[in-house]
Parts: structure tokens; C-alpha cells; sequence
């Protein structure tokens, strides 16, 4: 088989560039538009769904030993994480204020307003790190009963998610930052920003189910 | 000097640039095909697998408990040690098969990356040390199948939770690879080789590879080697990902998107 290459094409630029048409920008029907980028939603959906399952496995392992998971959840201290959702919380609003200000041309202040949200995530590694200390000087470690099983691994994983959304939020720092934002730097704040709302509402569902389930 | 005018050039004709031309499309022909196979290896290592591991020697899902006694392992595998030999055989094939199809993606993604193919490389590194870590989970799960019932049944249970807990708990190198492939894509400023939101459906997948590392914390429930979250969701979103890229990568290669070398071979 052969490829035909316009004539005076330089070899050394890729034969993908000049197909532009390939990799068509998928766009929802009915003239609506996608914050980020549809990429970013496929991600974002996936991890509900792995969410969704780790939930359901809370759910149904509680449901089998109730009364292990009621006494277990005598000894969580809600104040622990009321403090860690009000964190995240805050830390959503100034996020989604920021971008409307970077939305706007206001560099500086959207700016400021990502560096808090950052601060609300360190917050909450602060805070986790105390609960986590305070559990386990009590004794209750991961393998002490499985609902404390469950409760570190859980929200270790979700503190993993926090830790590569704190990058992402340096990330869209240093966008923000620039002087002049292009289309691409919208998309990238916006899919970072979708990706700490993620990180949010995962947080408020483990929230329910750890602390307030009884 | 570009291509078409190798082949059509009016004044510098004769034999030699008509050589050349042929030559040109011969090579352009066995790369296609050299790409076709390796990303044929993607499909072949599923199947290889659903023989080898599901079928014969039911290492998936497994036969074998985290919390089975040291009696009871060894029993097991004195009882199947043909069916799980010649399925290690097998299994041990599909995963050396992943260092062939790693390359795939490695080829496909390479040439956006210009004089220094980092995430390429990292790729590359990634999967060969992948790919080496199950390999040889194979070798320590035949050691197990190779004495059952001569040697204690706490030497069969070493062996056997020792392949588990590299099939599962090594997930570092397969989670950098997949980020590294996401990475690929989305860093790419022009038209990616693969579309855009793959980068991040393969970010989304190396971050689902991470609960397989439970498998060294708990013996039982979702978080062992038989649990929902520890064996099922890395394998089945691995699978997911081996096959669409597979599929991508044919696409890309049927379309007539070979190599870049070979438009910069002619010139």
C-alpha cells in the first residue's frame, strides 16, 4: 500500500498535523457545551462508578454484620470530618469563583482564589493526618474490625484522589497566572476544576456513610 | 525533496528514484504489517489468558482463598497440578505477549515526540518491568504446582501467596505506564495519535490498577486476592484498556498512518 503525501510537505512534520479532521472535538447535541473537555467527564464518571462499587461493598458488608459496624461507629469522631467537608466545601466555592474570575481577566485575584482552595486541600491532609494518628494510638487499626478496614482503605484512596487533585490545582495556579489566557487554558482550569468537585462529592458521600450512617 | 516528487518527478526519473520508490513502499508495507501484529498481541494475550489462567489452571478467578488453610492449598494443588502446569503455560505466554504489545503503543505514540521520546521511554520501561514482575509470578505459582504434596504444604502456600501478591501488589509499573501513555496524548498539542479523551480514560485506568495493592494488607473480604476491589477492578478495567488500545492502534495503522521514517527515509 502506499500514502500519497502532498507534494512539498516537509518529511520531518508529522502527517498527523495536517489532518486536523481526525480527531473531531465531540460536542453534546442541542448547541449545549462541556465544562473541560469530554475526556475529563469520561475519567470523572469512571471513578464514580469505582466509587459507586466501593460504596455498594460498604453497604452490603454492613448490612451483614450491623451491629460490628454500630459499635465501630460509636468510636468515629464526627468533628473530624465535619471539619473535612466544610474544608472541601469551601474549598469547591472558591474554586468554581476563581474560575469566573479567570473567566473574566482577573489573573490576580482568580489566582489567589485557586491558592486557597489549595490551602482548604492542605487543610484536610492536615486534618486526615490527625484522625488517622488519633485512630490508631486508640487502637483502631486497619485490621482491627473490617469496618475500620474499610474506613482507611476508603479514604486512603480518596485521599489519594485529593493528593493528584492538589496538583492539579498547582497546575492550574501556574496557568492562571499567565497573562493572557487562551482557549486551552480555559479548558485545562475548568477540567481541573471539575476533577476537585469530584473529589468533593466523593468525599460527602464517604462522609455520609462512615460518620452519619446508623 | 518530498515524496510524490520521488515517485512522479518528470526530470530526475530513470531506474534509480523508481528503485527507491518501490523500496520505500515495500518498507511502508512491512511496517504496516509489524505494527498489525504486535497490536494483534492485545487480543491474543485476552484469549491466551481466558485458557491458561480462567479455564485451566483457575488462577482467575482463584481457585485458591487467601485464607485457605496451608493443607488445603497444597491439596489443591496436588489434586490440579496437570491442569495448572500446562495453564501456567499458557497464562505465562499471554503476559510475556504484554512486552510485545507494550511496544505497540510504544511505535504509536513515539513519533509526536520528536528528538526526545521521554514518555515514550517511560513506557517502555514500565512495561518491560511489568511484564517481567508477571512473568515471573507464573514461575513462582509453577514452583508451587512442582512439588505439591513432596514438600510441606507451607512451602506450596509461600509459593502460591508469593504469585499473588506480585500479580497484584507490583501495580507501580503498569499505574506509570498507563499515566505515561494518558500523558502521550493529552501533552500533545497538534492532532493526538489516539483521540483525546483516551488520555484520560488511560489515566483513569492506571489509577484503577492501584486497589490491586490491598493484596498485601488483608487475607479476606473485597481487599484479599479473591475481592471485588483488589482482583476485579484492575483486571477488568486492564482488559478494557489492552483491547480498546489494540483496537485504536489497528485503526490508526488500517487508515495509513504508519511510520514517520518512512516520509523521512525518501527525502
Amino acid at each position: 500500500m502506499t500514502m500519497s503525501v502532498p507534494s512539498g510537505m516537509d518529511p520531518f512534520v508529522d502527517p498527523f498535523a495536517s489532518r486536523t479532521a481526525r480527531a473531531p472535538q465531540w460536542r453534546p447535541r442541542g448547541g449545549g457545551r462541556v465544562p473541560g473537555e469530554i475526556g475529563i467527564w469520561v475519567f470523572i464518571f469512571g471513578d464514580m462508578l469505582v466509587f459507586g462499587l466501593f460504596f455498594g461493598v460498604f453497604v452490603h458488608e454492613r448490612s451483614r454484620s450491623t451491629e460490628l459496624f454500630e459499635q465501630a461507629h460509636e468510636t468515629m469522631n464526627l468533628t473530624f470530618g465535619a471539619v473535612n467537608t466544610l474544608l472541601l466545601l469551601t474549598g469547591s466555592m472558591f474554586v468554581v469563583l476563581g474560575l469566573s474570575a479567570l473567566r473574566g481577566g482577573a489573573s490576580r485575584p482568580g489566582s489567589r482564589m485557586i491558592l486557597v482552595t489549595l490551602l482548604c486541600g492542605a487543610g484536610f491532609v492536615l486534618n486526615k493526618y490527625l484522625e488517622y494518628s488519633d485512630k490508631i494510638d486508640a487502637g483502631h487499626t486497619p485490621s482491627a474490625n473490617s469496618f475500620y478496614m474499610y474506613y482507611f482503605v476508603f479514604t486512603g484512596i480518596h485521599l489519594l484522589h485529593l493528593l493528584i487533585g492538589m496538583i492539579g490545582l498547582v497546575i492550574m495556579y501556574r496557568i492562571a497566572r499567565k497573562p493572557v489566557l487562551e482557549a486551552r487554558d480555559i479548558r485545562n482550569l475548568e477540567a481541573g476544576a471539575c476533577y476537585w468537585h469530584l473529589v468533593d462529592l466523593l468525599w460527602i458521600v464517604l462522609f455520609a456513610l462512615l460518620y452519619l450512617m446508623r | 525533496m518530498s515524496a510524490t516528487d520521488v515517485i512522479t518527478s518528470p526530470l530526475g526519473g530513470g531506474a534509480d528514484t523508481n528503485r527507491s520508490a518501490l523500496a520505500q513502499a515495500e518498507r511502508r508495507s512491512m511496517s504496516r504489517n509489524s505494527q498489525l501484529l504486535v497490536a494483534w498481541c492485545g487480543p491474543a494475550m485476552f484469549v491466551l489468558f481466558v485458557i491458561g489462567s480462567v479455564w485451566l489452571a483457575r488462577y482467575f478467578p482463584p481457585a485458591i482463598h487467601p485464607n485457605d488453610s496451608a493443607q488445603e492449598v497444597a491439596q489443591y494443588y496436588r489434586d490440579h497440578k496437570d491442569a495448572i502446569r500446562v495453564g501456567l503455560v499458557f497464562t505465562c505466554l499471554a503476559y510475556a505477549l504484554m512486552g510485545v504489545w507494550g511496544v505497540c503503543m510504544a511505535v504509536q505514540t513515539r513519533r509526536k515526540e520528536g528528538l526526545f521520546p521521554v514518555l515514550t521511554y517511560v513506557q517502555l520501561t514500565c512495561m518491560a518491568a511489568g511484564t517481567a514482575q508477571i512473568v515471573v509470578n507464573c514461575g513462582l505459582w509453577a514452583t508451587a504446582a512442582f512439588r505439591p504434596g513432596e514438600t510441606s504444604p507451607e512451602i506450596t502456600q509461600a509459593f502460591n501467596d508469593a504469585g499473588f501478591i506480585i500479580l497484584l501488589g507490583t501495580w507501580m509499573p503498569f499505574t506509570i505506564w498507563a499515566i505515561a501513555l494518558g500523558l502521550n496524548i493529552l501533552l500533545d498539542r497538534t492532532t493526538p495519535v489516539f483521540p483525546r479523551w483516551t488520555g484520560y480514560f488511560s489515566i483513569w485506568s492506571g489509577v484503577c490498577f492501584m486497589p490491586g495493592g490491598t493484596v498485601w494488607f488483608f487475607k479476606s473480604g473485597p481487599f484479599g486476592w479473591t475481592g471485588v476491589v483488589c482482583l476485579w477492578v484492575p483486571f477488568v478495567v486492564f482488559g478494557a484498556w489492552v483491547l480498546y488500545f489494540s483496537y485504536l492502534s489497528m485503526q490508526n495503522v488500517r487508515r495509513g498512518f504508519v511510520h514517520e521514517q518512512d516520509l523521512a527515509a525518501v527525502s
